[in-house]
């Protein structure tokens, strides 16, 4: 790790954690959420190993499946959010809610990838409590984003008015990004080694 | 035969039928099909497919009752090789062992709602042309639904018309398509969205039966390919944005290096403006 990939993670890592920096150009914000998607996609791999891990042709293909779970999800969201954030008038910049919602993914797939090692030791040697901590991991993970993705882009504004746009637009960038995550599970199954709720997408959840 | 009448030799023949039980399977007989047109107010018929298998799970809901011994013809007839299960109906075959009636074993009461279960080889269901529904000769309206595990492609031949969520087939109006729909779910019915809705019809319902999990492998290497695609385009935007912020950093340090007239005259950019925008060059 080079100074500067060290320099970005840490930025990512303060601004996750509700100390985001001031003044910065539109180029280091892409850069920024460039870093977080690309970092996500590696640590979402690293999730996707460890719940794979069991049957080695499941961790192998977990490799590109995890990832391309959160990359695409992630990146659908973007214009539904967008279009949001400008029809609500909510005076966010952009490039700051685009920043802000890479954090998001960024500290949601950090969470999954610090439990990653606990996922496979569970998986290796229960058979409750593996699959429960591979699902549970990913929700937590989902759930922190969502936290995460509030705080900082709330963080960005200040008048109230602007403050019920974001949320909007947060709504909205998380109800399709987990709308699409739900069918690209189902498309992408299996994730885990054992059968869940998700597996079959939206046709699973709604009963016949 | 009245209505009255008829519910009333249903009644006798059902309680006849008490005493002599019929066997499970029953050969083709030579005796003519009652045509038991207007006698079905609907059939619900869901289509699944499993590992070794493909089910459909259909309910005729009858509009008259049907009496003890007259069959109820198919069309088109279910092909050989399928399991016809029911307590209230079996199977009558021709010589190519097809099902080309269900006979009911006891009289069948109106409003009565009869399950079956058509099973038949997985293989052999996947590569049928028409949809193996089980489909009395009566004019009544069809509703297929379909599994999470298999996907059908109605053929050219049969035309639909979407409306929301459904696919509704010609001759069949809004208030009609209700009307089987509250004779197959009560009165609190709701829409079933994704089903077909079809007449019956002596051609049956055309059309090719695959697999979703087959479907969702093709799915799966588009997602790969979009997900390189993507995960190369954004790693292009952060190496692009890199290099922009590696020369604002320059820029900046030169910038308080030299006196700004001088670093006009070299073209550096001086720093970002209060609102975050980039640097301008000098000219």
């Amino acid at each position: 790790m080079n100074a500067a990939t060290f320099d970005n993670f840490r930025t990512l890592l303060e601004s996750a954690a509700g100390r985001t920096p001031a003044g910065e150009t539109p180029a280091r914000r892409t850069q920024l959420g460039t870093y977080a998607a690309l970092s996500a996609v590696v640590m979402a791999a690293l999730w996707g190993v460890a719940a794979g891990s069991v049957a080695p042709s499941l961790a192998v293909q977990n490799l590109y499946k995890v990832p391309a779970i959160v990359l695409l999800s992630g990146l659908s969201a973007i214009p539904a959010g967008l279009l949001a954030a400008y029809l609500s008038n909510s005076g966010a910049r952009a490039t700051d809610l685009l920043l802000s919602y890479a954090t998001s993914i960024f500290a949601g797939t950090l969470v999954m990838a610090v439990l990653a090692p606990l996922v496979a030791v569970y998986y290796h040697t229960s058979t409750w409590a593996g699959p429960l901590l591979g699902l549970g991991s990913a929700l937590l993970g989902v759930s922190v984003g969502v936290w995460v993705f509030v705080r900082v882009s709330l963080h960005a504004v200040t008048n109230s008015r602007g403050r019920s746009g974001v949320l909007f637009a947060i709504a909205v960038f998380t109800a399709v990004k987990l709308a699409m995550m739900l069918q690209l599970i189902a498309i992408m199954s299996p994730i885990l080694p054992q059968a869940d709720t998700f597996d079959g997408g939206i046709d699973t959840l709604v009963s016949r | 035969m009245t209505a009255a009448l008829r519910r009333w030799a249903a009644l006798a023949m059902g309680t006849f039928s008490l005493w002599h039980p019929q066997p499970s399977e029953a050969q083709a007989t030579q005796s003519v099909f009652i045509d038991i047109d207007g006698a079905l107010s609907g059939a619900d018929h869901y289509v699944e497919l499993h590992r070794d298998t493909l089910t459909v799970d259909s309910t005729w809901v009858l509009a008259q009752g049907i009496l003890e011994g007259h069959q109820v013809p198919l069309v088109p007839p279910l092909p050989a090789g399928v399991t016809v299960e029911s307590d209230r109906l079996v199977a009558v075959r021709d010589e190519r062992r097809e099902v080309i009636a269900l006979r009911p074993t006891r009289a069948l009461f109106e409003r009565e709602r009869v399950p079956i279960r058509i099973s038949l080889p997985r293989d052999r269901g996947l590569g049928l042309a028409t949809l193996p529904i089980p489909t009395p000769r009566a004019r009544s309206i069809q509703r297929v639904r379909f599994g999470r595990g298999i996907r059908f492609e109605v053929g050219e031949e049969t035309p639909l018309s979407v409306a929301a969520g459904i696919q509704v087939g010609r001759g069949i109006g809004h208030r009609a398509r209700r009307r089987a729909d509250t004779a197959l779910d009560g009165p609190h019915a709701h829409r079933r969205v994704g089903a077909l809705y079809v007449l019956s019809d002596s051609d049956g319902l055309e059309g090719r039966l695959y697999s979703a999990s087959e479907h969702r492998a093709g799915l799966t290497l588009v997602a790969a390919a979009l997900f390189l695609l993507a995960a190369a385009g954004v790693y292009r935007l952060y190496r692009r944005a890199q290099r922009a912020v590696d020369r604002e950093r320059v820029d900046a340090y030169l910038a308080s290096q030299v006196p700004p007239a001088e670093a006009r005259e070299w073209g550096i950019a001086t720093s970002a403006n209060a609102n975050g925008e980039p640097p301008r060059e000098a000219t």
